[in-house]
């Protein structure tokens, strides 16, 4: 293999699900991108995007694929799952709805996609204070529970965007590069034991949160 | 029987009477005391008794439960039956007994210290109240003055009857005394008496129960005693499993039968690229895997078994060495490779080999059972994939023998000519090279369904009557039989397909506008030995040169094919009709009420209509042939094939081979384009007279697949763009034909062709909403990106399982892909009309 610019060490494939409406797309295009557009349309069927990133000196390659939120922009294949390795699970802080969706979500993904999927639970749309229908509280609880990362983010103003894709391919790198040195017999053990959790902390200063939540 | 006193002394009122009485009151008292307390224990008893009882019976209905989990065992399940049935026995005897001593006991009692002992005490009040008014009188009398002998008589009267009162009473006191005294030894006697009885029936029927149950409770410790036994050589054996560690490893090593199953390590060609351990085996020529890893975790929630190669006979084994794992091995199909690894160097070798000869074995046992169905009785490993199987082909008119040497049974066939040919006569097409022929084996290969489709719609009968239509007036050239010589085979289907010599000429305009009627065709079916043919007899009695009376007709159309037509009336045969002129009877649109007028010649397949319409393709289609199960209705994926649309008509001037394929292509009329190819179309023809379109534009149109795909295998460009620029891709993008922009993009259509006006078939594709159609192009490109940047892992996974699932989608359910599509651009407009979002 030549010497090319996009050589890479790793390369991920990470879906992005949720809601209609939740801002998957600006979420991805802020991160790949650095774009944010206040009337983008509704997500056809897929669209993706690539972005490299370094954890531990080496490259990773985030093939991130961005799905329709809207049943009737999906399309009829769910093989768009497979092999992806991580997967942001996104909702909007200021739509209940979509937070309550999450449980649908993620039961499609444990019918499509790897069991070792790493799943990070993304409230997005943090901006919106003043409107907030989730509590934080309650979606990290949810997401303890079920062992998802947690993390509230802002498309609009970038606050923890980049967190949080770095933070699900440094745990997917961690978790890769670990069984590429071990090969433990049982290639399919969830999650191995000694990966340590990765405590997500907003980094919205906790002043400001607590004035909406009230 | 205890002494009673005398009723002297009763009567006297003597201190005897009275210490008689009151040691009896006494004595009586004692025994209440005894008896009440009998009674108080008896209740507990009893209530107790009730409770063990209840309890009992839960016990029985539990053990009834244990009896369920035991359905599998007759023998097991009939004895737990048995037992069950005898405690619930036993339970309702203690229950009567319960029941009986509360009747006997603590009735009987409890009626005894009522009546008896009560009876007794109440009289003692009396009989003291008595006594105390005898004793009043006795004092009254005594102090009776002397000088009152009012008084005196007075006293002495009340004393007389006080006295008289009180004998009778103290005598009615003692018999009730003495009666009491003397009842209680029967009564509580004959109570306890009752009781023991109840006792002895309640062991009794308890005896008789176990009398019954007896002999099959000896038989079932008997059983005990021959499972223990069992079980103790069990045990042994089990005390020798260490013993089977050795033995296993050499017998697995030494074995040398095919037969092979185990666990292997599986590298995972997507996601993390993990090993996973599966437990492998080969059945009916697949590598199956569990997917099941060694924890009974399913994977997924699909079958619990996934097929890796579905045909080994396709596959190769080899060993791998590079790569830092030991004793890996690869498994290699035309389209996927696999590494698996053994668990040591025996293992490996082993699996090689067992891999290896099953292949042998499946590719042999194909040549020489292959008049057999193989899978037929085993389950199928994959039912939701549909399986098509060769010996479909073979009931198409014609297949039945090779096309070109008539042996019978071929097993190859040539995928773009939709016929069937033997193994010699493949090779010669093989020679042509693949723009000719593209040949494919019938059991060996995987068949595409659109490739099925294209067999479906034509076959030997019809493909001959277009490429042996003049077979005799060219007598220089030998036909070749089952064992004629290479060189014949050859000679001839050079001269068939490439020189295309047997071809009947296309009725040229010019002449047919001159002639009033036309020399149209020379038919001879020469020495043509169809008799398997049905069709063929027909052509027989032709003679040699038929004409069309073409009186007023100066225009032509293609009808438009319908595979799943109605068995309708063959048009009467010729062979009962001494001209030629044959009347079409087909009950179709065209020609319904017309009779006399109606020309037909079948093995041109052109027909006349009343209104002087030359219709093409009326009578190649086959209609009597009915199409295999295998393309069943859900099968169809041809869109508006039942439009009772009428073809479209052209000008005679306008009659050319390229005119013929541009017009069969719109109707998807594929034995009309068979027959234009034949006659010498152009495959890089575009027409003028129709915005520069190609004939794949055309089938696009159609709306068939199976059209686009004839044409795509005979070698039409797929990316031909019309005037304003658009492809086939852009337009069945454009009408939303999932199926074919599938088809398309798998022949490898540039999907970044943009059209006059700048757009790409994905900006067309996001314009209409079309979320499968977009999924496709996007993923396309993404796989094409992919496959530049990474030299060693060629198609991205999730593209080709993408893509399986719409070939999936568009063989077994082309019509839901196609409502799918409806409803979207449905919704896709009611969301632009109100854009909520």
């Amino acid at each position: 293999m030549g010497a090319r610019e996009d050589e890479y060490d790793y390369l991920f494939k990470v879906v992005l699900i949720g809601d209609s409406g939740v801002g998957k797309s600006n979420l991805l295009s802020r991160f790949t991108r650095n774009e944010f557009n206040l009337e983008s349309k509704s997500t056809i069927g897929v669209e993706f995007a690539t972005r490299s990133i370094e954890v531990d000196g080496k490259t990773i390659k985030a093939q991130i694929w961005d799905t329709a939120g809207q049943e009737r922009y999906r399309a009829i294949t769910s093989a768009y799952y497979r092999g992806a390795v991580g997967a942001l699970l996104v909702y909007d802080i200021a739509k209940h709805l979509t937070y309550e969706n999450v449980e649908r979500w993620l039961r499609e993904l444990r019918d499509h996609a790897d069991q070792n999927i790493v799943i990070m639970l993304v409230g997005n749309k943090s901006d919106l204070r003043h409107l907030r229908s989730v509590p934080t509280d309650e979606a990290k609880l949810f997401a303890e529970r079920n062992g998802l990362s947690f993390i509230e983010t802002s498309a609009l103003d970038s606050t923890n965007v980049e967190t949080a894709f770095q933070n699900i391919l440094t745990e997917i790198y961690r978790i890769v590069s670990q069984k590429q040195i071990r090969d433990p017999p049982e290639g399919d053990v969830i999650r191995p034991s000694n990966v340590e959790p990765i405590d997500v902390k907003p980094t919205v200063t906790a002043d400001v949160r607590k004035q909406c939540c009230q | 029987m205890r002494a009673t006193i005398e009723f002297e002394e009763c009567l006297k009122d003597s201190p005897r009477f009275r210490q008689f009485v009151s040691k009896e009151e006494s004595d009586i008292e004692h025994l209440e005391q005894r008896l009440e307390k009998i009674i108080k224990l008896c209740n507990v008893a009893v209530d107790s008794g009730k409770e063990y009882v209840k309890n009992q019976s839960a016990f029985a209905m539990s053990l009834w439960d244990l009896q369920q989990h035991f359905l599998d065992n007759k023998n097991a399940h009939n004895a737990l039956g048995k037992l069950i049935h005898c405690f619930q026995e036993m339970n309702k005897f203690h229950t009567t007994l319960l029941d009986q001593a509360s009747r006997t006991v603590l009735k009987n009692l409890t009626v005894f210290v009522k009546d008896d002992i009560n009876q007794v005490k109440d009289y003692k009040g009396h009989f003291l109240k008595v006594s105390e008014g005898y004793d009043n009188a006795l004092i009254k009398n005594a102090q009776a003055s002397k000088n009152r002998p009012q008084e005196v008589q007075e006293a002495a009267n009340i004393l007389a009857a006080s006295k008289s009162c009180f004998q009778h009473t103290a005598l009615d006191y003692v018999n009730y005394i003495t009666l009491a005294q003397s009842r209680k030894v029967p009564s509580i006697l004959s109570t306890l008496l009752d009781y023991y009885q109840a006792c002895v029936t309640y062991y009794h029927q308890g005896f008789d129960l176990c009398n019954d149950f007896d002999e099959f409770f000896k038989n079932i410790s008997e059983d005990l005693n021959a499972l223990r036994g069992d079980y103790q050589q069990l045990e042994k054996v089990m005390q020798n499993r260490h013993m089977s560690v050795n033995r296993y490893c050499d017998s697995n090593t030494n074995s040398s039968s095919n037969k092979i199953e185990g666990y292997l390590f599986k590298k995972k060609s997507k996601g993390f690229k993990t090993w996973c351990r599966r437990w492998f085996y080969l059945s009916d020529n697949q590598l199956v895997y569990s997917d099941l890893d060694s924890h009974c975790r399913k994977r997924s929630n699909e079958d619990s078994f996934s097929v890796m190669e579905e045909d080994l006979r396709i596959c190769s084994v080899r060993p791998v060495n590079e790569g830092d794992r030991r004793f890996c091995f690869e498994v290699i199909s035309p389209t996927k490779s696999h590494i698996l690894q053994a668990d040591s160097a025996d293992m490996l070798s082993l699996w090689i080999s067992a891999l290896q000869h099953s292949i042998g074995a499946a590719i042999q046992h194909d040549a020489t059972h292959n008049s057999r169905p193989q899978s037929t009785n085993m389950p199928n490993a994959l039912p939701a994939k549909r399986r098509i199987h060769w010996e479909e082909f073979l009931k198409i008119p014609g297949n039945a023998q090779c096309c070109d040497c008539r042996s019978q049974d071929p097993r190859w066939a040539s995928i773009n000519l939709g016929i069937t040919l033997c193994i010699e006569c493949s090779g010669v097409h093989r020679s042509l090279g693949v723009h000719y022929s593209k040949v494919r084996s019938l059991t060996l290969d995987a068949w595409e369904t659109e490739n099925v489709k294209v067999m479906m719609e034509l076959g030997n009968e019809v493909v001959n009557r277009i490429y042996e239509a003049r077979v005799g007036d060219d007598c220089e050239l030998k036909r070749p039989t089952e064992q004629c010589e290479i060189g014949v085979r050859e000679a001839w289907i050079k001269a068939k397909y490439v020189e295309r010599r047997f071809v009947c000429a296309m009725p040229k305009p010019q002449e047919l506008l001159a002639s009033e009627t036309a020399e149209v065709l020379s038919i001879d079916s020469g020495g043509v030995a169809d008799e398997g043919g049905s069709g063929g007899g027909g052509s027989n009695v032709f003679g040699k040169h038929a004409t069309l009376p073409l009186g007023g007709t100066r225009k032509w159309a293609v009808k438009k094919l319908r595979r799943r037509r109605q068995q309708r009336s063959l048009p009467k045969t010729l062979s009962d009709d001494p001209s030629i002129y044959n009347t079409a009877k087909t009950g179709d649109e065209l020609d319904e009420d017309d009779d006399d007028e109606s020309i037909n010649i079948p093995s041109m397949s052109l027909s006349i209509s009343r209104d002087d319409l030359l219709v093409i393709g009326d009578d190649l289609g086959l209609d009597r042939y009915e199409t295999p199960c295998i393309l069943g209705s859900d099968q169809e994926s041809t869109e508006g094939e039942s439009d009772p649309e009428l073809p479209e008509e052209v000008p005679f001037t306008q009659l050319d081979a390229n005119q013929l394929l541009y017009k069969a292509s719109v109707v998807h009329n594929l034995p009309i384009m068979c027959m234009a190819f034949a006659l010498g179309a152009d495959k890089t023809w575009k027409n003028p007279q129709d915005r520069q379109r190609s004939f794949l534009h055309q089938a696009v149109i159609s709306g068939s697949v199976m059209a686009c795909e004839y044409l795509l295998l005979n070698g039409a460009v797929i990316d031909a763009v019309d005037e304003l620029g658009y492809s086939a891709l852009h337009i069945s993008t454009a009408k939303g034909h999932i199926a074919q922009v599938y088809l398309l993009l798998k022949n490898k259509a540039a999907y970044d062709l943009a059209s006059s006006d700048g757009k790409k078939a994905l900006d067309i594709a996001v314009d209409q909403k079309n979320a499968d159609i977009v999924t496709l192009l996007r993923l396309t490109r993404l796989n094409d990106e992919i496959g530049l940047n990474d030299e060693y892992n060629g198609e991205d996974e999730t593209y080709k399982d993408v893509m399986k699932d719409f070939s999936n989608f568009a063989a077994s359910q082309p019509r839901m892909l196609r409502q799918r599509n409806d409803s979207n651009t449905l919704e896709s407009q009611r969301s632009s009309l109100t854009n909520s979002d």
